[in-house]
């Protein structure tokens, strides 16, 4: 119940401080791309020239074929969007406290936004990474289906998940600095235990239900359902449940530990 | 309690110090709080309440805790023990540059430190004329402040600190990196708003401008309150702290020496030059012969000062150890202004006192009594031994040259200012011529 509430209080913080996580999200945005003459056409570029590689060394080189009917293309695209905004985010977030070290030594300042711009930051990046999905699916043929606002959910879903991630990998990032080096570690394991380039069919049944211990797989899964089976969210319940037992979990062990270390951070930074 | 603006309750600031710094992270999660640390006090068992409206100083030397406690008050960091209770919109200038973002430009800025102060645009854009025209950096306001200078900055950070009508207003040090016009004119913003009825916590060097804003002062040292009261009274106990601490430092014996000091008080300081022969190995030039063991200031009572009044009676002690033998020695001191410019100089050559015949293993204690008729100001104390060689061109062998043997800090006149650089006593005849 206290947590229930420290959320509550913490969302109620966001909304009064909306101007200046607005400011800090559009000039952090702007940063990435500060001084290049190409500007936000890299956010474009970058993620295009990922498909094309992946696209053309599996089904080139590989050899892969539509899987479950739908052509590689479409299937890798969607499946590429979450997991490109989830390592991006993740990435980021981390180091957000060493980055905005000013803002956390010299004045006061909810500091537990700062993780949160490092999201919506690259969720600017998202949104224009799921427009090019939905091109390659209109090229492709795949319809408008109802089940497409499905991915609202999902991504919901998902910004929660990284919410509580990235409060703990940040805190621990200002103590440990070799935290960002293991997460990016563990970010390129999970990129190939998702199955993004895979089918999770071509595994025994038997594995299932490792593959879902990864929080990823469910939301992963989640894009593919909503805009190419147009699969509705609710038939896995099993998933539902397992999923939000361990997001809430891995939000509150994020809102201790954001808590309990951030008295020592303008101490330590 | 309902006038109260500020108000801390046994606050103490501990800092861990940890050989390691990953035992910092396993101290915080260690459920069964294992100690891996061992704690520095930054304070120690601060309380005081200041009540709406109140002007007040605190000062200290370096280390005492002042911006420590500054930044509790704003809550920028967290107290170890204690609270802090502060009622009103606080606007505090701590840090240059805190609150900025460099990438941001400077108007761009003042909106972005208003919304971290809590302000809306709305209310930032009424402001934003009387921002502008006090920081009066022209055009400099549509580059990115990290392109600015560290004046340039301190006059849009106190034109953002003091135009967002704040309650409570405080300001550290960071004044200083103002020029001479734009302090003036900071401080007579600060009357203003004080006139207006704000509360004001001012921390400075500058014991003048404390007692001419502040009522009251707290006089902080090595993370405790000494004393809270009256700003003149605490910076005149800031000064003898100040001297006292030099004693301190000087006068530690044994209980050995110090029975036979207690007869002959002068050999003391001999046995105690610990912090000279520090001090004076900045540039210190040596051959050998002889060297100065100690130099210290003293006042008519023979105790150490590091403040000097105007016209005040002062001994320059001079104590040195010859360690060959010699034929003749000679000895003078320089007095040296801030920048480095001999103000005074004189020397045994001069007043004919050089020592002869001096013998391998004796010591001197010398003494110079003059009445100091130095301008207000901070000095340095150069001391040299030379053995002379040619008097008429000034040839002399170095025997010790100390450039800092020893500094002190020159009071204004008490009764009116003084001006120039030396003062002597002259005759003034008038003649009235009628018309």
């Amino acid at each position: 119940m206290k947590y229930i509430r420290m959320i509550f209080d913490f969302v109620k913080e966001i909304y009064k401080n909306k101007f200046v996580v607005y400011q800090l999200t559009k000039r952090d945005y702007k940063n990435k791309y500060i001084g290049s003459f190409l500007g936000f056409i890299w956010t474009i570029i970058q993620p295009l020239v990922m498909i094309l590689v992946l696209w053309f060394v599996f089904t080139k080189a590989f050899n892969s074929g539509p899987i479950r009917d739908i052509p590689f293309s479409v299937w890798l695209t969607i499946g590429l969007v979450p997991w490109y905004f989830f390592s991006e985010a993740l990435t980021t977030s981390t180091s957000a406290l060493q980055e905005y070290s000013y803002l956390v030594k010299k004045v006061q300042f909810q500091t537990a936004i700062l993780p949160i711009i490092k999201l919506l930051s690259a969720f600017i990046t998202h949104i224009i990474f799921i427009i090019i999905g939905i091109i390659i699916l209109l090229i492709n043929d795949v319809g408008f289906s109802i089940y497409w606002l499905q991915a609202f959910y999902y991504l919901i879903a998902m910004f929660i998940l990284l919410v509580g991630l990235s409060w703990i990998t940040s805190a621990i990032q200002v103590f440990v600095k070799d935290t960002a080096q293991i997460i990016s570690v563990i970010l390129q394991f999970g990129f190939w235990l998702t199955p993004i380039l895979w089918d999770f069919k071509i595994l025994p049944e038997k594995y299932d239900y490792i593959l879902k211990t990864n929080p990823m797989f469910y939301i992963m899964e989640g894009y593919r359902n909503s805009f190419i089976y147009h699969a509705p969210f609710w038939e896995a319940k099993n998933e539902i449940i397992y999923f939000w037992t361990t997001t809430i979990i891995i939000l509150l062990i994020g809102i201790i530990i954001f808590k309990k270390l951030k008295p020592h951070f303008a101490d330590v930074l | 309690m309902s006038d109260i603006a500020v108000k801390t309750e046994n606050l103490s600031k501990s800092y861990k110090l940890y050989k390691n710094p990953i035992d910092r992270l396993k101290e915080s999660l260690n459920p069964f709080r294992k100690k891996y640390h061992h704690d520095f006090f930054a304070l120690k068992n601060i309380s005081f309440e200041i009540k709406k409206g109140e002007t007040i100083g605190i000062i200290g030397r370096n280390g005492s805790g002042k911006s420590t406690l500054l930044k509790i008050i704003t809550k920028v960091l967290t107290p170890t023990e204690g609270n802090v209770i502060t009622k009103g919109k606080i606007s505090a200038l701590l840090e240059l540059g805190a609150g900025f973002n460099p990438e941001l430009n400077g108007m761009e800025n003042i909106y972005f430190n208003g919304a971290i102060m809590g302000y809306t645009k709305k209310e930032i854009d009424k402001k934003l004329d009387n921002i502008t025209s006090f920081a009066d950096i022209g055009e400099f306001i549509e580059q990115p402040v990290k392109t600015y200078s560290s004046g340039m900055f301190v006059r849009l950070a106190f034109a953002v600190a003091t135009n967002v009508d704040p309650e409570i207003l405080i300001i550290d040090e960071a004044l200083s990196v103002g020029d001479m016009f734009f302090q003036a004119k900071c401080m007579a913003k600060m009357k203003k708003m004080i006139d207006k009825g704000i509360t004001l916590i001012f921390v400075s060097h500058d014991t003048g401008a404390i007692k001419s804003i502040c009522q009251r002062s707290i006089l902080l040292d090595e993370g405790s309150i000494v004393d809270f009261d009256k700003s003149d009274k605490i910076v005149e106990k800031y000064f003898v702290m100040k001297v006292q601490n030099n004693q301190k430092t000087i006068q530690p014996q044994t209980k050995a020496a110090l029975k036979s000091l207690n007869k002959e008080t002068k050999h003391k300081i001999f046995s105690n030059s610990d912090q000279f022969t520090k001090r004076a190995s900045y540039q210190r030039i040596q051959n050998g012969m002889a060297n100065f063991v100690n130099i210290q200031l003293l006042d008519e009572n023979e105790n150490v000062i590091q403040h000097v009044e105007y016209e005040q009676n002062v001994i320059l002690r001079m104590a040195l150890q010859i360690n060959n033998d010699m034929e003749k020695l000679a000895y003078g001191y320089h007095i040296r202004d801030k920048n480095g410019i001999d103000v005074v100089y004189s020397d045994s050559i001069i007043e004919d006192k050089n020592i002869l015949n001096l013998k391998k293993g004796s010591k001197y204690i010398i003494d110079w009594r003059f009445k100091s008729s130095l301008i207000h100001g901070i000095y340095n104390v150069a001391c040299v031994l030379s053995v002379p060689i040619d008097i008429a061109s000034s040839k002399v062998d170095f025997v010790d040259f100390i450039p800092i043997a020893t500094q002190f800090e020159a009071e204004p006149r008490k009764k009116s200012y003084l001006y120039g650089n030396v003062h002597w006593d002259n005759t003034i005849n008038i003649q009235g011529i009628s018309p």
